[in-house]
């Protein structure tokens, strides 16, 4: 795991270093410095995504192929955007959940992968940030964060507030994986943006139907037959 | 025969009721989210004004009915141009729009109209390019910046929000008055040019011989109205450099829209650009220029648009002579090269530019870049389109967090 220290070595990179880390904007370094330790907070932006009443009785929460399964389509789960500007407030009551987004972009390189996790200081006060969710080689976005507030007062959230931190891990090089490893270099990631790369608002997709979770979710191969 | 007084009774109760559904209709917006206060105002500024209105057709049965007819009609005046106004307002709190370009965008307009200055951004469904109208009666503070509602989002084309702002420059420094006296001189030599074509030109437009004077103001005030958007589409270029033509281009090339009168061609207005450009040292993709359809004027126009031209060539001189000095007391500068060219590498690295920059140097990095890439053509580079957008917005965004703390 890196340290502070270590984490601002890597901002302080040349832009042209293909091990740079990048976090715009940049987070105060004498005051991270003065705290130590291993992580960097990060801020709440200004985009907020929240969960609509709807009439749907349930959710799929996977994304189905084009063409279907041929089964009526369960329709995606319905979202309202907000936009909070500085000095506003979003107030997140007891029992409510909503997406958040982080003020900063991050790009990782490829050398370097992470986690996020809430504040504890915040925590303690009934505010949940994710569950230490992954960041990845080569990741550039901001992080969605999913904020919910299980404690028993309505909590106040500001846009520029301290939310969560960060921790960064060395990976290993992609050169000394070669042979194994698809990585995905950030230059052609700047290419080819993957699915939750490059947002500046809270993103929601849901994960793709994979060839495995497609057989297993099928009918068995003995009622295959018997049907055929 | 009908009781008068029925009929003002009736006509009343409609009046009231209309501004009554018109007043509610203010009450529902108010609870939007309004993701800045300038929509608030604006509501609140058209509901001062219906109040008044509301006042006026309290009026008892028996009033001179000629004062009843006038109070409804005016009640119907007013809601009719102004309910196209609510829709605008309601629609500039839709999450489509670029919330984060409402400060720096805001700034730039109070560098050259003042602090009173608000401003409303919000997706047109009946957008036209360059033709939305301006000055506002009832808004008198507001610049008003309509965006095409599929593409509200679109940051790339929001260097024609300086056409915008332009059109209020020329109110705001009385630029007619300015331009006015050569803009008459002009004419009266453009209209002695030739006896054969001011004899053709007095008969299609159904003037008689006697009129000339009548002619004479009509070609000065098409004339003055060219003016204005020229005077536009320079303080687009100043403010936002290339990124104005470029965006010029998206929205309008190949063109081929019929001329109107009160715009010079397209043609001459990118001819008048493209010199504007040279003078202000600013670089711009040679294509932009090529291959501009033009279609005429109506035929019974053609002549004036002839002789309108002549007046607007006659007077580019003293115009921007006017244009650059409010210029320089505005102190706005075209986007300096160097931040073009740090935001840029910071695009090319998928990342927003953390340092300083301004909306104009922003929005000219993401048009270079999007050129550079030969404007992504490809169906695979739409996620690359996309991100270029957020990080355009994300840059003004770390723009604005900068200034909130007077960093460098």
């Amino acid at each position: 795991m890196l340290s502070v220290s270590e984490i601002f070595d890597r901002l302080n990179l040349e832009h042209a270093n293909q091990s740079r880390l990048s976090i715009v904007p940049k987070p105060d370094e004498e005051r991270a410095r003065e705290r130590g330790g291993t992580s960097v907070d990060l801020r709440l932006g200004r985009w907020f995504r929240s969960f609509k009443q709807s009439q749907s009785t349930h959710y799929e929460l996977w994304a189905e192929p084009v063409g279907g399964n041929g089964r009526e389509k369960v329709r995606a789960i319905g979202t309202k955007e907000h936009f909070v500007r500085f000095g506003s407030e979003f107030v997140l009551h007891p029992g409510r959940f909503v997406l958040g987004v982080t003020l900063e972009w991050l790009s990782l390189p490829v050398d370097l992968s992470g986690y996020v996790t809430g504040k504890s200081s915040l925590g303690r006060h009934g505010l949940v940030i994710e569950t230490a969710a992954g960041i990845h080689p080569g990741f550039s976005g901001c992080l969605t964060l999913e904020l919910a507030n299980v404690g028993e007062v309505p909590l106040v959230l500001s846009p520029g507030m301290e939310i969560c931190q960060i921790f960064l891990h060395k990976t290993k090089a992609p050169k000394e994986r070669a042979d194994t490893s698809t990585d995905v270099d950030p230059k052609a990631n700047a290419r080819n943006p993957g699915t939750f790369s490059g947002r500046r608002k809270p993103a929601i997709d849901l994960p793709k139907v994979d060839a495995t979770f497609e057989k297993l979710k099928g009918p068995m191969r003995s009622d295959k037959d018997e049907a055929t | 025969m009908v009781d008068r007084n029925v009929v003002s009774r009736l006509r009343l109760a409609s009046a009231r009721r209309r501004i009554d559904a018109f007043l509610e209709q203010i009450g529902s917006l108010r609870d939007s989210s309004f993701p800045h206060d300038d929509g608030k105002r604006a509501l609140k500024l058209i509901e001062e004004f219906a109040r008044e209105q509301r006042a006026n057709v309290e009026l008892p049965d028996d009033f001179d009915s000629r004062m009843v007819d006038r109070a409804c009609l005016q009640v119907a005046e007013f809601i009719e141009r102004n309910t196209s106004f609510l829709g605008f307002i309601l629609r500039s709190t839709n999450v489509r729009n670029p919330f984060e370009l409402h400060d720096p965008l805001k700034d730039l307009i109070a560098q050259v109209l003042g602090n009173e200055a608000l401003l409303l951004i919000s997706a047109e469904w009946n957008f036209v390019p360059f033709t939305y109208p301006r000055n506002i009666g009832i808004l008198p503070d507001f610049v008003l910046i309509g965006t095409p509602a599929p593409e509200a989002g679109n940051v790339l084309i929001t260097p024609l929000a300086g056409h915008e702002i332009g059109h209020s420059i020329w109110h705001r420094f009385d630029l007619e008055k300015s331009l006015s006296g050569e803009v008459n001189r002009a004419t009266l030599k453009a209209l002695q040019v030739s006896e054969v074509r001011r004899k053709r030109l007095l008969l299609e437009q159904g003037i008689d011989e006697l009129g000339i004077n009548i002619l004479r103001g009509r070609c000065s005030s098409h004339a003055l109205r060219q003016l204005e958007e020229i005077v536009s589409d320079l303080f687009g270029l100043q403010v936002f450099g290339s990124a104005y033509l470029y965006a010029f281009e998206y929205l309008l090339a190949p063109s081929g829209y019929p001329q109107d009168i009160d715009y010079p061609s397209e043609k001459r207005r990118l001819e008048i650009m493209r010199q504007a450009a040279d003078g202000l040292s600013i670089d711009i993709d040679d294509a932009v220029y090529q291959r501009w359809n033009e279609k005429p004027c109506e035929a019974r126009d053609r002549d004036m648009f002839t002789v309108v031209s002549e007046v607007v060539n006659e007077c580019l001189g003293p115009l921007r002579t006017i244009l650059s000095e409010k210029m320089s007391e505005t102190g706005i500068v075209p986007p300096s090269r160097a931040a073009v060219e740090d935001v840029l590498a910071a695009f090319r690295k998928q990342e927003p530019y953390g340092g300083k920059a301004t909306l104009p140097e922003i929005v000219t990095a993401g048009w270079v870049y999007l050129r550079e890439r030969h404007g992504l053509p490809e169906p695979e580079q739409a996620g690359e389109y996309r991100v270029l957008n957020d990080l355009m917005l994300k840059s003004v965004e770390v723009a604005e967090y900068r200034g909130r703390l007077g960093l460098a």
